[in-house]
């Protein structure tokens, strides 16, 4: 080294294993969550523009057959259909299967479709919180292994004092400052973590109650026809 | 668009993935380049340590005794010139002194003739004439011999003076000489002291490089401290306190025991009253 300088690198390197091992620890996950934060943006996002769509072809008047027709014909194309429109699909097969067969009773046939669109409701909010568990995870844990591996550093650093005839800061200074970086990183994994879970959860409740809105409207819609017809 | 479902959910994570790898290393480079920028010199210094092992009676054999050495050296060579003026400033007076015999002879033969051709000349002159002759003559002959003695005399205080001047020159080497050994002695002693009082020290967090108080410490013959007061103030009352407490913590420096036993002037002379600069040169601040 041609200047003696305390630099990060030196400071990663010359670290104890268990610190060294946290360190990576951290590293990764921090990685990990970025990406499940890269993701779910992407994900409800995308579901928060497919919802807004499909609500206003639902209330342009067209017809619920037609609109069924083209969800098959897309399913056929072999492009998703998710959100909103998986749980109409669900609920409007139910009630044409039920109404098919004549003689079911009409509160039967509602109560089926219901339950349909409930089954359907909860896959689609199990698909809206995937990853969501684990940068709750990243948010609550890595602080604490962060400071594990300062404890641990420092501990070190003490140790090795003890053996030092005359205690000054500077003996003590780079261990401490090594440790450090553990908690550091903690916080840097951590941070984002939190802010993208409660972001996310948020908006997850947010869209599974616009979901949960839309499906009673749908019963209401499916029920009128029922009982008119 | 006629991509597959699987695909685009492919797509979508390594997009995630490449954007949170990009991002980390971002972090990275920024922190590995910003931290050594932006921390100046932390070179990490070695703990001040202070071996005093060096009390010693004698003065030591070689790299202490160069000084001393060169000195005596010195001393020899101005003495030895000394010396050498001395003779030759005899060498010279003896010449002067047979040179103005010489000519003090060869008045007196010059004398002597012009008498001698005066009795020539007249050859029976008066009796008075040659009597007063012969009285300035022996006149002038005690006057050289008077004024030879006085020289001598002189002479012989001159040279007196110049022996006392390079015995009390000798002496006055011999003093320094010995001073020098005390003040070996003495720089052992104070190598003590200072090992004693840092060992003894809590500096405060608020020391910071470049204070710098000065104290004033007494001792008595036992080692016991005495008397400490503070000379200079460092500007900061916490420093200047722990230093009071350091000198107070020690309270007896048992190896001066022995010195003032051993030499009770050196003591006198470096202990009795002396001052002590606290300076915390191995801070980082």
């Amino acid at each position: 080294m041609p200047e003696q300088q305390l630099s990060l690198l030196s400071l990663v390197i010359g670290a104890s294993i268990p610190v060294q091992l946290v360190m990576f620890i951290l590293l990764i996950a921090s990685m990990v969550s970025w990406l499940m934060i890269g993701q779910r943006w992407w994900y409800l996002r995308q579901m928060g523009i497919g919802f807004r769509a499909f609500e206003t072809t639902f209330w342009s008047g067209v017809d619920l057959n037609e609109l069924f027709r083209d969800g098959s014909q897309r399913l056929n194309d072999n492009e998703s259909v998710e959100g909103v429109e998986s749980v109409f699909r669900s609920g409007f097969r139910e009630f044409n299967r039920l109404t098919k067969n004549e003689g079911t009773d009409r509160d039967a046939v509602m109560e089926g479709t219901e339950r349909a669109m409930r089954v359907a409701l909860s896959r689609e909010e199990e698909k809206l919180n995937i990853h969501l568990p684990f940068l709750a995870s990243v948010a609550s844990v890595s602080p604490y292994i962060g400071l594990f591996g300062t404890v641990w550093g420092i501990m070190q650093s003490f140790r090795g004092l003890a053996t030092m005839q005359q205690a000054t800061l500077a003996v003590v200074a780079p261990g401490i400052s090594e440790a450090l970086i553990a908690t550091a990183m903690g916080l840097f994994a951590a941070i984002p973590a939190v802010l993208a879970y409660n972001r996310f959860s948020a908006d997850v409740d947010a869209l599974y109650g616009r979901y949960d809105t839309f499906a009673d409207e749908f019963t209401s819609i499916l029920h009128r026809r029922v009982h008119s017809g | 668009m006629r991509i597959s479902k699987n695909l685009k959910k492919f797509a979508v994570y390594s997009l995630a993935g490449l954007f949170s790898l990009a991002l980390h290393g971002f972090a990275i480079f920024l922190l590995l380049h910003g931290w050594t920028d932006k921390s100046p010199d932390h070179k990490p210094r070695r703990p001040h340590f202070i071996q005093a092992t060096l009390i010693q009676m004698k003065p030591a054999a070689k790299a202490q005794n160069k000084q001393a050495a060169r000195k005596k050296a010195a001393a020899a060579k101005k003495r030895a010139e000394q010396q050498r003026q001395q003779k030759a400033r005899k060498k010279k007076e003896a010449q002067r002194k047979k040179a103005e015999r010489k000519k003090a002879d060869q008045k007196k033969a010059r004398a002597e003739k012009t008498r001698r051709d005066k009795a020539l000349k007249k050859k029976q002159a008066a009796d008075k004439a040659r009597k007063a002759a012969e009285h300035k003559q022996q006149a002038e002959r005690e006057k050289q011999a008077k004024e030879v003695q006085r020289q001598e005399q002189q002479e012989e205080l001159q040279r007196q003076a110049r022996a006392q001047a390079l015995a009390s020159a000798l002496d006055s080497e011999d003093e320094f000489l010995a001073d020098e050994q005390s003040m070996q002695l003495a720089q052992g002693y104070s190598d003590y002291i200072q090992q004693r009082i840092i060992a003894n020290w809590n500096r405060p967090l608020s020391a910071r490089r470049g204070m710098e108080a000065i104290l004033s410490i007494q001792l008595v013959p036992t080692g016991q401290v005495v008397g400490v007061s503070v000379i200079q103030s460092s500007g900061n009352e916490a420093f200047d306190l722990s230093a009071q407490q350091a000198v107070k913590k020690v309270g007896r420096f048992d190896k001066l025991q022995e010195l003032s036993r051993q030499s009770p002037a050196v003591f006198e002379q470096n202990f009795r009253q002396f001052r002590l600069v606290f300076r915390p040169e191995d801070l980082r601040l």
